[in-house]
């Protein structure tokens, strides 16, 4: 089995600890500062938006580009399976649902090719 | 809730019941740190790596979210981060949390730090802003970000160790990009949270050729943009 150590090396512990380091620190220093200072509200408005802007970054381009160019066709199953992990968790409302079903979904088509 | 609105005559009290709110949430949490586990196995970490990330960065989402790009070979940097932007909302939780703990030692405050969750955070302040001058709060906060803790790090770990037995053709690695879909769902509900992921997904696919895949952080600001940019527009359209 391939490992993640031969790409990073080390570096992966780095990886790791770096982003504990840095979601610790979103998490506690407005705690340490103990009211101190007060966040924008501005600035807590816009927050709100990270995470969904975050993950659909990583995941749109990954799921429609997966080498590079775009890939529309029937041939990505990635893609359909995706959607299909998409439709089951705003049906079903259950993220889990979600993700069983996209995996069954990429399998099935896995077999059809 | 009459009975607890009188809150904690003692701190064992408070601890407790900050355990006893998290509980109807465990169900929702275990299938995801299972998926998150299995996941990060079929990703390549090790065990001993998965269980270290699981419980020092002890945040599902940036967690991950962190896998695909891992598997694409993505600089460190670029991954650390994502992980930040990801858990940017942290600081509106620990923003709100903040004044309810102005008082408490700095070593009480550094251990709450790590115990900002989804939901543990959710919890207390429902139960804050009923009682604000709540006695034994933290006591409260800290036994629900315990119980959060135990319930994630186990049921991640259970994934990582049962993700181990699971062949490669499964291709489980792709249960992590499935998990990341699954939880934009609930978060593209509104409009300007939807302006917010179609503008950050649009932006990454035109930047991707950029190196580092500084495309992704390039898509995640002009989302956050978007979205900020869209709820003040909308809020100037008479409902």
């Amino acid at each position: 089995m391939t490992s993640l150590n031969d790409v990073y090396g080390w570096g992966l512990w780095a990886i790791i600890v770096g982003m504990a380091a840095v979601t610790y620190l979103n998490r506690a220093f407005l705690l340490l500062l103990a009211g101190r200072f007060m966040l924008p509200p501005a600035w807590q408005a816009a927050l709100k938006y990270a995470p969904a802007s975050a993950l659909a970054a990583i995941v749109v381009p990954d799921l429609l580009a997966p080498s590079g160019a775009l890939d529309l066709t029937l041939g990505n199953v990635r893609l359909l399976a995706g959607l299909a992990g998409v439709a089951i968790t705003v049906a079903s409302r259950s993220t889990f649902a979600g993700i069983v079903g996209g995996m069954l979904a990429l399998h099935a088509m896995l077999l059809l090719q | 809730m009459s009975a607890a609105a009188k809150g904690f005559d003692t701190p064992r009290q408070a601890y407790l019941a900050g355990v006893g709110a998290v509980l109807p949430f465990v169900a929702g949490t275990i299938p995801f740190g299972l998926v998150t586990g299995i996941a990060t196995k079929a990703a390549g970490l090790t065990p001993l790596e998965a269980a270290a990330m699981t419980v020092i960065v002890f945040a599902g989402t940036a967690q991950i979210a962190a896998l695909p790009l891992m598997v694409a070979g993505v600089p460190g940097a670029v991954i650390i981060l994502t992980a930040f932007i990801i858990n940017l909302r942290f600081v509106i939780y620990s923003a709100a949390a903040a004044p309810y703990f102005r008082d408490l030692p700095m070593r009480w405050r550094l251990l709450l730090g790590y115990f900002v969750t989804d939901t543990g955070f959710a919890l207390f302040i429902r139960r804050v802003a009923d009682q604000p001058d709540l006695p034994h709060r933290h006591w409260f906060f800290l036994g629900a970000g315990n119980m959060v803790a135990v319930v994630w790090i186990a049921s991640a770990v259970i994934g990582t160790l049962a993700g181990a037995q699971v062949p490669k053709a499964w291709q489980l690695e792709f249960a992590a990009t499935l998990g990341i879909l699954a939880l934009l769902v609930p978060f593209v509900r509104g409009r300007a949270e939807f302006a917010a992921a179609t503008t950050a997904a649009c932006v990454a696919l035109l930047a991707a050729p950029l190196p580092m895949k500084l495309g992704l952080v390039c898509g995640a600001v002009a989302g956050i943009a978007a979205g900020a940019w869209s709820e003040r527009m909308l809020a100037r359209i008479p409902a």
